[in-house]
């Protein structure tokens, strides 16, 4: 059996993995843009703020393709596929003949379309070359601009902070992280950022960067203009999905899969980033570009690939971060959709609290009895384990006391005990 | 097969020695937050089970480490952090359905059982032998299965 993957991050290597452990005679060539091998892109914003090496990047040494007998195309591109003649176009005008093949491309980051975005100095924050360009250009005392309050925002905030820049996040939105936490929440989030020393604009937007030859300020709606030797542009991720954007695999954002995570295309399996999967708290199709998804999903792809059926549970948003003296982690489904006319009744509850002496923030989402979503932002020293483990209940009915506990932070482990582990 | 912890829940009585033995060894301090197992009582059950990292043969969070910091100690076969490594985003507790995997309050950090290269203080301080290091036999795996059935029921009262 031959086995093409496309991607040599999270999802692409898993899958490797678990096909070689299926199939040891296999051939398995994997194809990675970038001319490294595998390594945590979680780490990049560490890296860019000094707090991990650059030998700390790599997950996998190159020893590990020659001893796993895992042929790598590293710095390639694959440029196109033929689904009839079931083989993969390198840039360099090879054709890899498949008989399994997985698309784990990806996702490139969304860059802002102003006038300036060329200029030397702007740039996304995701692979190990941009991180190390940032840091090449940035010294301590020089102002940073960081676009964008999401994750992507926020890390890169931390990660200038680190490398000795003063930072101001610039932030549309009228909060920070609107995509994992509800206002009240972020509130906490932008008091833990401000602690550390970023300043935080909300409800701004960039209207153009200027300088003459690099990057020197920017100018944003409301007439502002900041100071910038780097501008760092974290505005989310656009699954990487156009090598089977003329085939039936494509999705509404990402390239789709059944729960075996095969595409529409014959012998053709997606995993990561790229992938649109079942979402189990909203019950609906949809990307959840998140390491962990993409290591499961690819081990997941990879097992079938190589001839077993495993079934994907589904896929979650899941994010712990770490600000300053705070932690956040938010699973599933945190801001329901609001009612409007055409829905004006919306089955989902949410039950909140706030303990602003114990720095505490608790919320569940539930849609009938169903947990749906959490949120919990509490000290950085408080322990999380009732929390993450309420994570993996997303979808199933929980009882109250359980809730109430996690509500008031005292869900414990004694308690959680009680959840139905062993059952499903 | 590598010895790993068993744990005889039949025999335990919930004195809690091994976490306080656990805490001592790990930070000096008897302070149960900092220990890498925990015992979960139900009192009016009777039931006692020390909750410990199983460190599994195909561990999710080592897996899932976005940061390399998980990794197999080839001498005891432990599942074990490297806290140079760890980033600290604690996608392992999130990953580990058993719990094994903890933030420990005092050090600032995620923290898991390490089987203490080779000689567990919690198994030293266990009065009932309700810890043991050994391999784990057939009898050890059946009587894991019993009380995972014990607690299934159990739960299944609780809903």
């Amino acid at each position: 059996m031959r086995y093409v993957v496309i991607g040599n991050s999270a999802a692409g290597v898993s899958a490797a993995r678990a096909i070689r452990a299926a199939d040891p005679d296999g051939s398995i060539s994997i194809i990675g843009e970038e001319p490294y091998p595998y390594y945590g892109r979680v780490l990049t914003s560490y890296y860019l703020g000094g707090r991990v090496n650059r030998e700390a990047l790599f997950l996998a040494e190159e020893d590990w393709y020659r001893r796993e007998r895992v042929e790598a195309y590293l710095g390639v591109k694959a440029w196109g596929l033929d689904v009839d003649r079931r083989e993969v176009l390198l840039e360099d005008g090879r054709w890899l003949p498949y008989d399994r093949l997985l698309v784990a491309t990806g996702a490139r980051p969304q860059m802002i379309d102003v006038p300036g975005k060329d200029l030397p100095g702007v740039f996304p924050l995701r692979t190990l070359d941009h991180a190390q360009a940032i840091r090449a250009l940035i010294r301590p005392g020089d102002p940073a601009v960081v676009v964008g309050g999401g994750l992507v925002g926020v890390k890169a905030a931390e990660g200038l902070l680190g490398a000795g820049a003063k930072v101001t996040m610039v932030v549309s939105s009228p909060q920070v992280l609107s995509q994992i936490l509800d206002a009240e929440g972020a509130e906490m989030a932008q008091a833990a950022l401000e602690r550390e020393g970023v300043q935080v604009l909300l409800g701004d937007d960039v209207v153009a960067i200027e300088g003459t030859g690099r990057a020197e300020r920017v100018i944003l709606r409301s007439g502002k203009a900041l100071a910038a030797k780097v501008v760092v542009v974290g505005k989310g991720v656009q699954p990487n999905r156009d090598i089977l954007l003329a085939t039936e695999a494509i999705g509404r954002r990402g390239i789709a899969v059944n729960q075996f995570l095969e595409t529409a295309v014959p012998a053709v399996y997606a995993a990561g980033d790229v992938a649109e999967t079942w979402d189990r708290a909203w019950q609906a199709s949809r990307v959840n570009a998140l390491w962990g998804n993409a290591v499961e999903q690819g081990r997941i792809a990879g097992a079938n690939m190589a001839g077993a059926s495993l079934s994907y549970p589904g896929s979650l948003a899941m994010n712990s971060l770490v600000l300053g003296d705070l932690g956040i982690i938010t699973g599933g489904m945190v801001r329901p959709p609001q009612p409007d006319q055409s829905q004006p009744e919306l089955p989902y509850r949410v039950l909140s609290r706030k303990d602003s002496r114990r720095q505490l923030y608790r919320k569940v989402v539930l849609r009938g009895n169903q947990l749906v979503g959490v949120a919990a932002v509490g000290p950085r020293g408080e322990s999380p384990a009732g929390v993450g483990t309420l994570l993996k209940y997303i979808g199933k009915e929980l009882g109250s006391p359980l809730l109430e506990a996690f509500l008031l932070g005292r869900l414990s482990i004694a308690q959680w005990l009680r959840l139905p582990a062993w059952a499903d | 097969m590598a010895k790993t912890l068993v744990v005889n829940q039949e025999k335990c009585i919930a004195c809690r020695r091994c976490e306080l033995a656990c805490a001592f060894k790990k930070v000096g301090e008897f302070n149960p937050a900092a220990a890498r197992l925990s015992v979960a009582v139900f009192l009016e059950d009777d039931v006692y089970l020390p909750i410990v990292c199983q460190h599994c043969d195909e561990p999710f969070c080592m897996e899932i480490c976005p940061a390399g910091a998980i990794y197999r100690d080839v001498q005891t076969q432990a599942v074990k952090i490297n806290s140079d490594r760890c980033i600290g985003c604690r996608m392992c507790i999130m990953a580990c359905p058993f719990g094994g995997v903890d933030y420990s309050v005092s050090e600032q950090q995620v923290v898991k059982c390490d089987l203490c290269d080779g000689e567990p203080e919690c198994v030293l301080f266990c009065p009932t032998q309700a810890l043991e290091y050994k391999e784990p036999t057939e009898l050890g795996l059946a009587k894991r299965k019993k009380v995972a059935r014990r607690m299934k029921e159990l739960m299944r009262e609780v809903g």
